[in-house]
């Protein structure tokens, strides 16, 4: 689903993110990206994007080839992507349900399709009952479950986390990594940065580990450190 | 439907949002489209007159009557023989008399009026150079069945410098205007893109594609331009109507722009409206939207 071929990031301005990186995600798995701040994780999730351009080496997301993208076929490569953020960022004049519906109406779909497929993803992140609210009514970790339900309401085929449980206390945390694991089940590849050594440690799954831009360590059932 | 109403959206939520830019943008254009409307007016109005008072040649030939097609023949052939001569046209009493009735087809009372008879035959000839006039007169002097040589050259010369002073400095601060309107609707469109950067953040961030993000500026800074371009065109009708119509009662001989004149230019407008808030929307946004 996600092969890096030894990667390399150089920034213009001569910060080497990441170096020689090489990793296969199958589909259907749950990888966590760990390290310290710097170590490349942000890099690694800009580039399966194509946010970023990997300096050097190949980048294959759902069998296309990253490099040979062309920028007018970046947007179809992304409705295949779902993306969750550390802050969120929900609209704050929209309501939960059009804040997830937005996702849908961008690219497109018609309303029958979009009023179906919000209804069904609040239901499954157990907001159902909060889609006439506005996020700043909402609390940190139910803001993230609505985050997670606009990266999800599209059915993409990875969903990549970037420190999605950052802001939020650590049971809090917990139940949005049930979520995460949730949409996992489902056949969603997830990919996770992530430095909070608790969560890597519960859910014993595939850790990446990478310092200085480099993979120290690539485990499966693995723990933080 | 959905995207329809979705573009509609954005649009309106746009306009209200950067109201006063908005207005700026709108009458700017307003401005430059009405001089530039006035400009194009004015340009029909000149050639309208010329073709009144010379039809457009140089040097009118006038023919005594009756006819004789016999000198017709010989004096085309000397003029047309003139290095100088461009072409020769015969233009019959009945021909003069269509091209009199055409020209004043706004004003029937003095077509009705007009004894055909009275208007002459004529040879009308345009000239390579018509500073060379003298020449046209030498060969012709003296010849049978002239009544009256005019040179036309000297009034017309006069005539398009007057105007061409007039129009292009018409023209010129018509441009100066639309450059000013395509600046502050560029503006708007990029406060706009300025006030959405989170909206379009995630949309990029969804997989939505550039022109889904950009149609709704563009749309909005053609708005701006279309309403511009509207009471440009109402308000040339206007002054059409408040000034045209009663010079078209007063002043008899000359022939006046009419309505369908107005018409005519209306594609011109749109077309420069349209241009105009393209180029300003797509500068607008161009640092804004890379992937």
């Amino acid at each position: 689903m996600i092969s890096l071929q030894h990667v390399t990031k150089v920034y213009r301005n001569g910060t080497t993110a990441l170096e020689d990186v090489t990793v296969e995600v199958e589909k259907g798995e749950f990888v966590f990206i760990v390290g310290p701040s710097g170590s490349g994780k942000s890099t690694a999730i800009r580039l399966l994007l194509k946010e970023e351009e990997a300096t050097k080496g190949d980048i294959y997301v759902a069998g296309k080839n990253l490099a040979k993208l062309t920028s007018w076929k970046v947007p179809h490569l992304r409705r295949n992507i779902g993306t969750v953020v550390q802050d969120f960022k929900l609209l704050q004049d929209k309501t939960v349900f059009e804040n997830v519906a937005f996702a849908l109406e961008v690219i497109g779909k018609p309303k029958h399709v979009i009023d179906q497929r919000v209804a069904e993803i609040l239901e499954l992140v157990g907001l159902g009952d909060k889609i006439n609210n506005f996020p700043d009514e909402l609390s940190g970790g139910e803001q993230q479950r609505v985050s997670i339900a606009r990266a999800c309401v599209n059915r993409p085929l990875v969903l990549l986390a970037d420190e999605p449980t950052g802001n939020l206390d650590p049971s809090t945390s917990v139940d949005i990594m049930r979520l995460l694991d949730k949409v996992n089940r489902i056949g969603t590849t997830v990919v996770m940065a992530t430095h909070d050594q608790a969560i890597v440690d519960a859910m014993r799954r595939r850790v990446v580990e990478l310092d200085k831009g480099k993979v120290v360590r690539d485990q499966a059932r693995g723990v933080y450190a | 439907m959905a995207r329809f109403e979705y573009l509609f959206k954005e649009t309106t939520s746009g306009l209200r949002r950067n109201g006063l830019v908005a207005f700026a943008a709108i009458s700017t254009t307003f401005i430059a489209l009405l001089l530039f409307g006035l400009s194009l007016l004015i340009s029909r109005q000149v050639s309208l007159m010329i073709e009144a008072t010379t039809g457009n040649v140089e040097v009118a030939v006038y023919l005594t009557d009756p006819v004789n097609p016999d000198t017709v023949r010989s004096l085309t052939g000397t003029l047309s023989e003139l290095p100088v001569v461009e072409n020769v046209d015969f233009e019959s009493k009945q021909e003069a008399c269509d091209r009199f009735k055409e020209l004043f087809a706004n004003q029937p009372a003095l077509v009705n009026n007009v004894n055909c008879d009275a208007l002459p035959a004529s040879l009308r000839v345009k000239l390579d150079d018509p500073e060379q006039y003298a020449q046209v007169e030498a060969v012709l002097q003296g010849q049978p069945g002239i009544d009256r040589i005019v040179d036309q050259s000297a009034f017309l010369d006069r005539l398009f410098a007057v105007t061409r002073v007039f129009r292009v400095g018409v023209l010129l601060i018509s441009f100066v205007m639309l450059v000013s309107a395509a600046i502050l609707i560029a503006n708007t469109v990029r406060m706009g893109l300025f006030a959405r950067r989170k909206e379009i953040g995630i949309m990029k961030l969804v997989g939505a594609t550039n022109w889904r993000i950009r149609i709704p500026f563009l749309v909005e800074g053609l708005f701006e331009s279309l309403i511009g371009a509207a009471a440009a065109i109402l308000v040339l009708f206007g002054l059409k109507v408040a000034f045209i119509n009663p010079l078209n009662e007063s002043v008899q001989f000359v022939p006046w722009i009419v309505n369908s004149d107005v018409i005519a230019i209306i594609p011109w407008l749109l077309l420069a409206a349209v241009v105009v808030s393209l180029l300003a929307s797509l500068v607008g946004m161009r640092r804004f939207l890379d992937v």
